[in-house]
């Protein structure tokens, strides 16, 4: 359970990095359009807004399974050792806590957006579900990454596997 | 309840639960959520925050954060930093402490393709700390001077804190990023003159090298520099005259940073690629922060609490200075326990709308909190860049020398706030000069 998890936070990391390409790559074709040839990029903020989503959603998950997420231990470490583990369990409930109802808003808003059909604003308008689709697989897998780490750890399942 | 108490209660469990570990991001949303449920009903404080994620997300001021953080991994990766230590190291090799000199005028030029305080101080560490040791430096002072330097990231453009708060505070990008160049480097000319000081005080801090460079030496060894002058060229006065928003701006320097790197044949595709895996893990992370901070915030003011906080302030009388002494004891007061990005946020809840009450222009308050937050970092106990120095050196060195060797420059950075609250002008005058808002 947990290797599929992690391989697929480790999938949206790729795809995260993917945007943050083509998000350099967006921008910079925009402006020299622009002052080369008169030309930019129609659309290239509609764009770069949902890529930039995609990226922050699919980053997250990375982000957890990486367990980078920033934090002050100085207390925490100060604490004796079964304080520290009621503590460290709560903020770990509560952290789990934060990215179900990110989870559940990002679908409920998909869901709306179907249904409405909602576009972006601007000159290219786009239908918005896909992309806050995307969003949502991203905050489902950064969910998962943390219910997986609070499931016992199995026989031979190491902490990266 | 009174909007006070409720207010007041909210920070301590939010303090609370940051400096007992939890995640800054999700402590910030998991308060501002609870309190907005307790004050509509689950339902309702669902509804109100359903689309606040994805706006966020999608925000494209915001592009700029994995913009600028992609341009200094790949500046860092591709070597950039060592360059311009190196460069400044032969410049600068007549002066007795050339090598703090060296590591602060580097740390100030890669403060232009990177925004990341922590970034700087840890590669610093690595490129300049064993070398000023080897030469018999004190190592205090060594590590003080790298923790201090990383700090001028946060002000020479692009700093990705400026942008955070831009958006937080609903400032303009682009003055917020011109605003911290004039600070920025007024501290880089602060910390050289501390250095400078210092060594005429205690000559055993560092030796007189005998070494002369030729003026070829000299100028090859800048060689290698133009990249970052060409990448800080494109962002700063890209903004500066409007011709380029700072999204774009970001984009054009990040693309730059790898279009000259490979060209340099500094950085492989496995680097990039690694380079893009941690640009898209430290944006969400930031990202989780911007969310839980505007959710607090939000709380906040539904509470009723940043109205009464205004009117309480109003009726105490403590005018613009007792205001900013105020303001000075609780940055300080915060900075020993919290990080930079939970301190930034609760100033941008609870302080910003004060500020604009009494009549304070935002872009030069923005520098004045930015200058409060990159002082806590280099203050201890929980000082950021003190414990990237630390463990970029290793085990080999006690936090206690480095809390001596970085005092120095907390009482620079004292005498330059004392100068950037008097005299506003220093923040404001160049985005008042700026082509475009």
């Amino acid at each position: 359970m947990k290797r599929v998890v992690f391989r697929l936070a480790d999938t949206a990391n790729m795809l995260a990095a993917a945007c943050a390409l083509i998000l350099a790559a967006l921008g910079t074709a925009d402006v020299i359009g622009n002052f080369a040839f008169n030309a930019p990029i129609l659309g290239t903020k509609e764009y770069s807004s949902v890529i930039l989503a995609c990226l922050f959603f699919l980053g997250m998950a990375a982000a957890v399974r990486g367990e980078t997420e920033i934090s002050v231990d100085v207390v925490l470490n100060a604490l004796p050792g079964r304080t520290r583990r009621i503590v460290e369990a709560f903020n770990r409930l509560a952290t789990t806590f934060f990215f179900g109802v990110l989870t559940y808003l990002a679908w409920k808003l998909v869901l709306h957006s179907y249904a409405k059909g909602t576009f972006t604003a601007g000159s290219e308008g786009f239908r918005l579900w896909p992309f806050e689709a995307i969003a949502a697989v991203g905050a489902t897998i950064a969910f998962l990454c943390l219910i997986v780490s609070l499931l016992p750890r199995g026989r031979g399942e190491g902490e990266d596997t | 309840m009174d909007p006070l108490l409720i207010g007041a209660l909210a920070i301590a469990a939010l303090l609370f639960l940051i400096v007992t570990g939890m995640p800054v991001g999700a402590a910030l949303f998991s308060v501002g959520a609870a309190g907005l449920a307790l004050m509509f009903g689950p339902s309702k404080a669902l509804l109100l925050l359903q689309k606040l994620p994805f706006e966020v997300g999608s925000n494209y001021t915001l592009v700029v954060v994995p913009m600028f953080i992609l341009m200094g991994l790949v500046a860092a990766r591709a070597g950039l930093m060592k360059d311009l230590f190196d460069a400044a190291h032969i410049w600068l090799a007549r002066f007795r402490g050339s090598l703090y000199i060296s590591t602060v005028t580097a740390s100030a030029g890669f403060a232009a393709v990177s925004g990341s305080t922590v970034v700087n101080a840890t590669v610093f560490t690595r490129i300049a700390y064993p070398e000023m040791v080897r030469l018999g430096y004190h190592r205090g002072t060594a590590a003080g001077v790298i923790a201090a330097s990383g700090t001028l990231a946060a002000f020479i453009p692009p700093s990705v804190v400026f942008v955070i708060y831009a958006l937080l505070t609903q400032q303009s990008v682009g003055k917020l990023l011109l605003a911290g160049v004039i600070p920025g480097l007024i501290t880089a000319a602060a910390y050289v003159l501390c250095v400078m000081v210092l060594v005429r005080v205690r000559p055993d801090m560092a030796p007189q090298t005998t070494e002369r460079t030729s003026w070829g030496e000299k100028f090859r060894a800048l060689k290698p520099v133009w990249s970052i002058l060409l990448l800080s060229f494109i962002i700063v006065g890209g903004i500066y005259t409007g011709a380029v928003p700072p999204s774009a701006a970001g984009s054009v320097g990040a693309a730059g940073a790898i279009v000259i790197t490979v060209l340099m044949g500094r950085l492989g595709l496995a680097d990039l690629w690694d380079c893009l895996k941690q640009t898209v893990q430290i944006s969400a992370i930031l990202f989780v922060i911007v969310i839980g901070g505007l959710t607090f915030s939000r709380f906040l003011v539904f509470s009723g609490f940043v109205r009464d906080s205004i009117e309480l302030i109003a009726n105490l009388g403590l005018g613009f200075g007792g205001f900013m002494v105020l303001v000075v004891i609780l940055f300080i007061f915060l900075g020993m326990f919290l990080d930079a990005l939970a301190i930034m946020v609760i100033a941008a809840s609870i302080l910003v709308p004060v500020v604009s009450d009494m009549g304070m222009d935002p872009i030069w308050f923005a520098v004045i909190v930015v200058k409060l937050i990159e002082v806590g970092v280099i203050t201890p106990p929980v000082g950021i860049n003190l414990f990237a120095v630390m463990s970029a050196i290793g085990d080999k060195f006690r936090l206690t020398e480095l809390y001596v060797g970085v005092l120095p420059f907390i009482a620079a950075e004292i005498v330059i706030l004392i100068l950037l609250i008097s005299f506003p002008i220093l923040a404001t005058w160049l985005p008042s000069t700026m082509g475009l808002d």
